[in-house]
């Protein structure tokens, strides 16, 4: 390969993963226990990808194609893992990646939804998600700051979740309804 | 199992929070119900929807792909990124807006401390440029200003003590203060157990002895003395009176800003004196890669002189950045001011070193980025190290294992608002022996943090990097970069290739501290 092409390369890869890591990464979240699992995960299927990428063919979904590289990952990071730590066997890892696959359409709804449903969220609610979800912070961390009131925390944390997932079933299901 | 037990472990599965039997227990469940499965799915991505929402994708979509594929091999993507960054910046401009309306930055208080002359606090004290809160200053000994948000400044001689009330109010239980209170701030009221000295514009003495009455001096303008039982008396310029009696004003005997000024000018000096012998001395230490004690960085030159025993190779490049004043008051030692978006201190160290330790006098005014620099190797290769603080006011102090591999080491809050515009000496070392990243944050150990087998690495490596900021426009064809400019001031800057000791850390910030 001709340097030029080679850099061409490089970019339409480095393009198109950076366009899809969010989706991926929302993909192997189902898949696995921890945000360290899913860090671990994503790192090699990053690689896999660049290095499997001249077997992809441009015309074809970028996303089902790295889908499937990060559901092999998920499995062969899993075969690594000390028996004795959070991890899904293998037939559930393949039910939770078929019935994510099939429900992909369904669940980028939801992600838009979810746009929509943070701008409605009251305002204390809004800062228990900047709290938990403050990058580079785990969320233990976070409670042990927070001390004595944890337990409240967590507990806000959970109507948070709850009430966001009402607002974006609300909101998909409205979509739904207006394209009928 | 019902519902709600179901969305209780799915909650803590969520948390990373489930024990391992309830992870059989929660893993049977799914496995039985398509529902469940449904539900699990929803709410994981949910949380990685969230994770996204919460997450500053810029900086790190250049470390993902450079750690990824070797940023050597990629000479023409980085421009792309530049690209991608935008767009991740779009997609999160709404999040970070509303997050800027819910946590705009507050601070509390009502004065700033803004002198201090050998403080001996009977309490908890302050450092010079806090923000005093209501409650008391109380000295054993030496004196303090403080000036209040109000206007007014007060100077206090110790021993003494003085309760903050608001922005133009305290109480003033014993001792001697000097006010000076501009026309802006008339009004301002110093209570007293025996009687209330309100002021009309002016400057005055006021001692409060053991009995707890006021002896008020006015050297200008006019002051009215409210009794506890409702008389005013009114002093003028010139007067002064203790119940009954008056006496003329004694001006000498009460210490005014501009002696405080003096005083620490010359208390500053006599500390400077013997920082810089400590830091001659400091120079010939064969442990040290590169020594910067920014006496007087060459502005016109761009040059920041490296006074470690490995010489001028390893003279720091000025770009964009300010020479300022540094933490010693008055004496003309500089310092440099990385506020302009592109300043930088380029360094280039060559070779390869096992422990090492970084130590710095830093200056926050503020943390405006997602990371602010204080050493930041340009590439990023195994072995090479980031130190920097984060915008929650941790240090995380990283290296690089191997082309995937990122030890990170995030030490508790050593900064927050209120200590905007202080001087604080942090450290970190990286101890290859004992295989363990030790924080420290004005001489004191923070945090000991053990690096686990995974990343265990026996060779550490500088290359090209910079001070003050991160995000290095590479290639001629790329003019892009990510900005890590740290709003504020390094005054002295070590490396040293050795893990030092705590005692040793704690040396260079008693002996470096000017207060």
């Amino acid at each position: 390969m001709s340097l030029e092409s080679e850099n061409n390369h490089y970019e339409q890869f480095v393009k198109l993963f950076s366009k899809h890591e969010p989706g991926l990464r929302r993909f192997v979240r189902s898949l696995v226990y921890s945000w360290d699992d899913v860090d671990d995960v994503m790192q090699n299927t990053g690689l896999v990808l660049w290095r499997k990428f001249s077997d992809f063919d441009p015309k074809t979904n970028f996303m089902s194609w790295a889908s499937v590289v990060a559901r092999f990952e998920v499995l062969t990071w899993k075969r690594d893992r000390a028996r004795d730590r959070h991890v899904f066997d293998d037939d559930l890892i393949s039910m939770l990646a078929d019935e994510t696959d099939a429900e992909c359409e369904k669940l980028i709804l939801h992600r838009r939804a979810l746009d929509q449903c943070l701008k409605k969220l009251p305002d204390d609610l809004r800062r228990v998600v900047v709290a938990a979800y403050e990058p580079g912070v785990k969320l233990n961390e976070v409670a042990e700051r927070i001390g004595s009131s944890a337990t409240g925390f967590y507990k806000k944390l959970r109507r948070t979740r709850e009430s966001l997932m009402v607002c974006i079933e609300a909101e998909v299901a409205s979509q739904e309804g207006s394209v009928q | 199992m019902n519902d709600s037990d179901f969305l209780t472990l799915l909650d803590k599965y969520l948390n990373e929070m489930l024990s391992k039997k309830e992870f059989a227990v929660f893993q049977e469940a799914l496995k039985s119900s398509a529902e469940r499965r449904s539900e699990l799915i929803r709410y994981s991505q949910l949380d990685a929807g969230l994770m996204e929402e919460g997450n500053v994708l810029v900086a790190d979509a250049l470390n993902t792909v450079s750690a990824m594929v070797g940023r050597r091999n990629l000479p023409s993507i980085v421009p792309w990124l530049a690209v991608a960054a935008a767009v991740a910046i779009s997609a999160l401009s709404f999040f970070a807006l509303t997050l800027r309306e819910n946590t705009e930055p507050m601070a509390h208080g009502f004065a700033v401390l803004t002198r201090t002359v050998d403080p001996v606090w009977a309490n908890e004290g302050f450092e010079v440029g806090s923000i005093v809160p209501k409650g008391s200053l109380q000295l054993e000994s030496g004196s303090l200003q403080v000036e209040f948000f109000g206007g007014a400044t007060l100077v206090m001689e110790g021993p003494g003590k003085l309760e903050i009330l608001s922005a133009s109010e305290a109480f003033c239980h014993s001792g001697k203060l000097r006010a000076s209170v501009p026309p802006a701030a008339r009004g301002f009221v110093i209570d007293t157990p025996n009687g209330k000295v309100v002021d009309l514009g002016t400057e005055f003495g006021l001692e409060v002895g053991d009995a707890g009455f006021p002896e008020v001096h006015v050297f200008e303008g006019e002051v009215e003395v409210h009794d506890s039982g409702g008389a005013v008396q009114t002093f003028y310029g010139g007067e002064a009176g203790k119940s009954d009696a008056r006496f003329p004003a004694d001006v000498e005997s009460f210490l005014s800003t501009s002696d405080l000024n003096e005083e620490v000018i010359e208390s500053v000096e006599s500390k400077f004196a013997v920082w810089q012998r400590f830091s001659r001395q400091l120079s010939r230490n064969e442990r040290l890669i590169a020594y910067f004690p920014m006496e007087n960085p060459d502005l016109s030159r761009r040059r920041l002189f490296n006074e470690a025993p490995t010489g001028s190779e390893m003279d720091g490049a000025i770009v964009g950045a300010n020479r300022v004043e540094g933490r010693w008051t008055g004496v003309g030692k500089g310092a440099v001011e990385f506020t302009p978006t592109g300043s930088r201190v380029r360094l280039a160290i060559p070779g390869e070193y096992e422990s090492l330790t970084f130590a710095c006098w830093v200056r926050i005014d503020s943390l405006d980025r997602q990371y602010n620099g204080l050493y930041l190797a340009d590439s990023y290769q195994p072995g090479e190290c980031h130190w920097q603080l984060q915008k929650d006011g941790r240090v995380l102090f990283s290296f690089l294992h191997s082309p995937k591999v990122n030890f990170k080491s995030l030490s508790p809050v050593v900064w927050d608002i209120s200590k905007s515009g202080q001087w604080l000496h942090l450290a970190v070392t990286l101890d290859l022996e004992k295989q363990k990243v030790v924080h420290y944050a004005n001489g004191e150990m923070i945090f000991d943090h053990p690096i686990g087998a995974k990343y265990r690495i026996d060779t550490t490596r500088f290359g090209s990097g910079e001070l003050g900021n991160w995000g290095f426009p590479n290639t001629p064809d790329n003019e892009w970069f990510a900005i890590r400019n740290l709003n504020g001031r390094i005054d002295e800057f070590a490396i040293f290739a050795d893990a030092l000791d705590p005692a040793e850390i704690l040396e260079m910030y008693t002996i470096g501290n000017p207060q």
